[in-house]
């Protein structure tokens, strides 16, 4: 499930067809109408599986950093505690005070992490729970967006007079392509399978070769132009008596404009990077303490016979045990830390290729359709319309015959 | 120094040298050069015709800088694999380590005690070697 989905990042449907204006301005009953694509979900629900979140962790590349980090970590810790095993064994005076030394270390380090380790562990989960904050508020605005460009479509294709004239369709595409053009433009940045340039728009016949010139002089301010020309489409179909004058808002377009320049902002409002920097350092002070802590904490009473004094001869099974639980329980407490801090490196790119991205190839192609449906939806609304009254008059009037016939077979 | 007390250093410095190594490895991101060229060699077959092309273009450089060293890593990562399953099995097996006999010393009746430096002498090697590995050979993790 997990792959599937990273694979449907790796696709997009958005640029896979062609926008012919002659496909758009058919009417809804032509039979060689082509609707847009369908497309890939938004986000992946993945199910609540033990296996499924395992491989969502291990398809993370950060996770997978931070967990290689832990292991490697605990081999270094692992290799320092056979060490403390060789102090603890007491051949001579001089070894006992090194032995005395490693269990005041182990108490002191005990007593510093004691009152330590609350303040990373409150700085993570701050830091945690102000980027969980900004990935949601990405999401949320990247709906906002959406809502917005939907909220277009309605108003304008509801606004519509007379769809039938071929001027009117005409317009109403040229609102469709500007549409999707700043929609597109809105995530190119996020999205390296978008068009990425305004020419990369010509392929898909979103824009036309004198469109592509006259953004050329306005390179990083396109999306805002394409705004205006909407408003001025509108103004000239209003105009043209093609739509009601007051049936389309103006805050529709500074609404559309507002909103995704928000989408872009949202990158710059990032948290301070010192902030970062500080939760890293003094994270990893307290992974380390921990490590360290864990790779002193051999008993040497262990290594002593109790009944004789001397060395216990089982003393090389201990440092077996040893091993295994230094290394062990050093993974965990590095592990655990270090994971926990690689959610922030996750969740800071909402649209990376990972298992938890937000696919706005799909979020532009749900546009595409809605916009290319609302937009057309009067086209041959009115041959409807009529048809449905003859066929409800037809109706009535064979009723009403087949009521009179029976009156008069009863008389 | 008795052979106890050498036994109990040279396990302890074996197993510190091996251990460390390891982990350095890891956090490093530094595979062994038989370990990448394994990996590589597994990525290649997926893909013959770039492979191919890759084989013809890096034959030259391979044969001036890296495939030196190639054999004699090689030959020291699998001796202190070897060596670290010899000293185990020897620990675990022998008597003196099972029945636990006082006077019976390990370093004494095996050729335990020149094994470990051996063995903490290769991993010390390998890791140099590891940490000295051309920027090309670095694992793509």
């Amino acid at each position: 499930m997990v792959t599937n989905f990273r694979s449907s990042l790796s696709k997009s449907v958005f640029t896979s067809h062609i926008r012919y204006e002659s496909n758009f301005t058919r009417g809804n009953l032509d039979p060689d109408l082509k609707v847009p694509p369908v497309y890939s979900t938004e986000r992946a629900l993945y199910v609540l599986r033990p296996s499924t979140l395992l491989s969502v962790l291990v398809q993370t590349d950060p996770v997978c950093a931070a967990v290689l980090n832990s292991i490697g970590l605990s081999f270094i810790v692992t290799s320092f505690s056979c060490y403390v095993w060789y102090v603890h064994l007491e051949y001579d005076a001089s070894s006992s005070t090194a032995s005395k030394l490693v269990v005041q270390l182990e108490a002191a380090l005990s007593h510093i992490l004691n009152g330590f380790q609350f303040f990373p562990a409150f700085l993570l989960l701050g830091l945690l729970g102000y980027i969980v904050d900004r990935w949601r508020n990405f999401l949320v605005t990247c709906h906002i967006v959406q809502g917005r460009v939907h909220n277009f479509g309605v108003a304008v294709g509801g606004a519509v007079i007379d769809s039938t004239c071929p001027k009117t369709r005409s317009n109403l595409f040229k609102l469709y392509r500007y549409l999707n053009v700043v929609h597109a433009k809105t995530y190119a940045c996020v999205n390296p399978r978008l068009p990425q340039s305004d020419s990369e728009f010509l392929p898909q016949r979103l824009l036309t070769p004198e469109e592509v010139r006259l953004l050329a002089k306005v390179p990083n301010k396109s999306r805002d132009m394409i705004i205006t020309w909407t408003r001025v489409v509108v103004e000239r179909m209003v105009r043209e008596n093609q739509v009601r004058e007051l049936a389309i808002d103006n805050s529709l377009f500074c609404d559309l404009r507002g909103w995704t320049a928000e989408q872009l902002d949202l990158f710059t409002r990032n948290m301070p990077n010192v902030w970062y920097a500080l939760c890293h350092v003094i994270v990893t002070y307290l992974v380390l303490l921990k490590a360290l802590h864990v790779a002193l904490q051999l008993d040497p009473k262990l290594l002593v016979n109790a009944d004789t004094g001397e060395l216990a001869d089982d003393r090389r099974n201990v440092l077996c045990m040893n091993v295994c639980c230094v290394l062990i329980f050093s993974f965990m407490a590095a592990s655990t830390y270090w994971i926990a801090e690689s959610m922030v490196e996750v969740l800071m790119q909402p649209f990376k290729n990972a298992p938890d991205a937000y696919n706005s190839d799909a979020l532009l192609c749900s546009s595409d359709r809605t916009l290319f449906s609302s937009l057309r939806a009067t086209f041959d609304l009115s041959d409807a319309d009529r048809a449905g009254r003859s066929r409800f008059v037809r109706r009535r009037w064979a009723n009403a015959v087949a009521k009179v016939t029976a009156a008069k077979r009863r008389e | 120094m008795t052979g106890d007390e050498s036994g109990d250093l040279a396990l302890a410095l074996g197993l510190f040298a091996f251990l460390f190594t390891v982990g350095l490895c890891i956090v490093l991101r530094k595979a062994p050069h038989f370990v990448w060229k394994r990996l590589k060699a597994r990525k290649e077959s997926r893909y013959a015709v770039s492979s191919h092309l890759k084989k013809t273009a890096l034959k030259p450089i391979k044969r001036k800088g890296v495939h030196s060293n190639d054999g004699q890593l090689t030959g020291n990562l699998l001796e202190v694999v070897q060596t670290a399953g010899y000293v185990t099995r020897h620990i675990t097996h022998h008597h003196a380590f099972i029945t636990h006999h006082p006077s019976a010393s390990i370093a004494h009746r095996s050729p335990f005690s020149s094994l470990v430096p051996r063995l903490t002498g290769k991993a010390m090697v390998c890791t140099c070697r590891t940490l000295s590995t051309p920027r090309g050979l670095n694992a793509p993790w």
